[in-house]
């Protein structure tokens, strides 16, 4: 992966100026044997950091998208910075494979040719896919007009046309960030990404790879995320590749915007793509929001001796707190035995009702505790206690963990 | 948990105190060695904070 990123970005634009308009990125990719990983990884994410992007054609066009990527990304078909550098000719709509044959988007007055059982029952194009073909042309960015509307000067200053054409489906968004970017009602507007009426379909994009990685070439690269069903070859100047692009249906839209809600319930975290549009960035997202609640580290335990009572507790809200009552004993160490010897319910040797088990306590049980615990304070403070050593224990109770 | 007491040698003044956990069941034993140096209470009422290098629970999460 990392050995194909170098070789793509080390090769790529020696060889965008002498292979000519005939080559596209997909063969570009087939013939150079980068792996699939890669393709699907990083070429995908780059074009969905340029999708994001407003600007059109720089580097700067690339760490800007990047950085909105790593926020929430908002896919829009609208290039509005995006400056022309010839008049963009009208956005023709083409025939409706399903209905009638309408050139017009809105062919429901008319009686289908071909009617499938669909177009029977509701004879629109705007329920199938209507395909608009528009011949895009872009270079760099900056204002904010749009292509059909860029003055002389604009054009001028335009490096060199770029072509794209662009077929864009409507019908039922199955992406959610395309679904943002609903298609516009105005046909004239372009747009990079297809929309397909099936949802159970991926949503193919087409990314422009001159501008993510700032190829000074002649001609236009277009990369293209086709579906499963057909496609496979692109056509025009986009590239082909067999990769698809992830669909996410409706219902995983549902559980998206839950995802704050299912983390940490059962402590159980959720991290992948899938929680958002379903690139790799949108896993290191995800990831970091399920490590959010351990960026802390382990939480300070804090505990408390008062008369009568232990409690421990966290400095932030827990739910696994909490507190009883203790009875405990207070003996001098040096005299534990001499103290329990010879009185009734007592021992410090033999099975009783109260016994002190030194087995319990610190150290060799073949040692006397009150040598244990001086080392063991001197190892850690650098100090022997001189004086002595008191101590409270339990008293024939037993602390269950029920502490939920 | 037992409490140890670690008193100056005029047996007035308290200068450590030693607190060891011991989980039952699994048999842990770990102890904390808590300073008068580091009591964030008052001299009547001692308050200690340290981190948790032990669970009293093992089912109970360190979160």
């Amino acid at each position: 992966m990392i050995a194909d990123i170098l070789r793509f970005n080390a090769r790529s634009r020696e060889l965008a100026g002498s292979l000519g308009d005939t080559l596209t990125l997909g063969e570009y990719l087939e013939r150079g044997n980068y792996s699939r990983q890669f393709v699907e990884h990083y070429i995908r994410a780059d074009g969905a950091c340029h999708l994001v992007g407003r600007s059109v054609g720089d580097a700067r066009t690339f760490r800007r998208g990047s950085r909105r990527f790593l926020r929430p990304p908002r896919l829009s078909c609208r290039w509005t910075t995006a400056r022309c550098g010839r008049p963009s000719r009208a956005v023709r709509a083409s025939t409706c494979a399903h209905c009638c044959g309408s050139r017009n988007s809105s062919c429901g007055s008319r009686r289908p040719s071909n009617p499938s059982s669909a177009c029977r029952t509701r004879c629109a194009c705007a329920a199938h896919a209507v395909t608009w073909r528009a011949t895009i042309t872009c270079s760099s960015p900056v204002t904010r007009r749009r292509p059909w509307r860029c003055s002389k000067r604009d054009r001028r200053r335009a490096r060199g046309p770029r072509c794209l054409s662009v077929r864009r489906q409507r019908g039922s968004a199955a992406h959610r960030r395309e679904r943002a970017a609903a298609p516009p009602a105005r046909p004239r507007r372009r747009g990079n990404y297809h929309l397909l009426a099936d949802r159970q379909e991926p949503v193919a994009l087409t990314y422009d790879m001159n501008v993510l990685q700032s190829l000074d070439a002649r001609c236009a690269f277009w990369y293209r995320s086709n579906n499963r069903k057909g496609h496979r070859r692109a056509q025009g100047a986009a590239g082909r590749s067999p990769t698809t692009t992830p669909c996410t249906p409706p219902r995983a839209v549902v559980a998206q915007a839950r995802h704050r809600e299912l983390n940490g319930a059962h402590r159980t975290y959720f991290c992948g793509a899938y929680w958002r549009s379903g690139f790799h960035e949108d896993g290191v997202v995800s990831a970091q929001a399920a490590l959010g609640p351990f960026r802390r580290g382990p939480r300070p335990c804090r505990a408390a001796s008062t008369p009568g009572g232990l409690g421990t507790g966290a400095t932030r809200r827990c739910r696994n707190a909490f507190r009883y009552r203790l009875c405990l004993l207070y003996l001098d160490l040096a005299e534990v035995r001499r103290r329990l010897e010879g009185r009734w319910f007592w021992s410090a040797r033999r099975f009783s009702l109260a016994r002190w088990h030194r087995e319990d306590h610190l150290g060799d049980p073949q040692r006397s505790l009150d040598a244990e615990v001086r080392e063991l304070v001197q190892s850690r403070t650098g100090q022997r206690p001189p004086g002595r050593f008191a101590c409270s224990r339990r008293r024939a109770c037993w602390v269950t963990g029920s502490t939920r | 948990m037992s409490f140890y007491y670690c008193f100056d040698a005029k047996d007035r003044e308290l200068e450590a105190v030693v607190a060891e956990i011991n989980n039952t069941p699994w048999g842990e034993r770990h102890c904390y060695v808590l300073p008068r140096a580091h009591n964030e209470g008052t001299a009547a009422k001692l308050r200690f904070a340290s981190a948790r290098i032990s669970t009293f629970q093992p089912f109970l999460p360190w979160t």
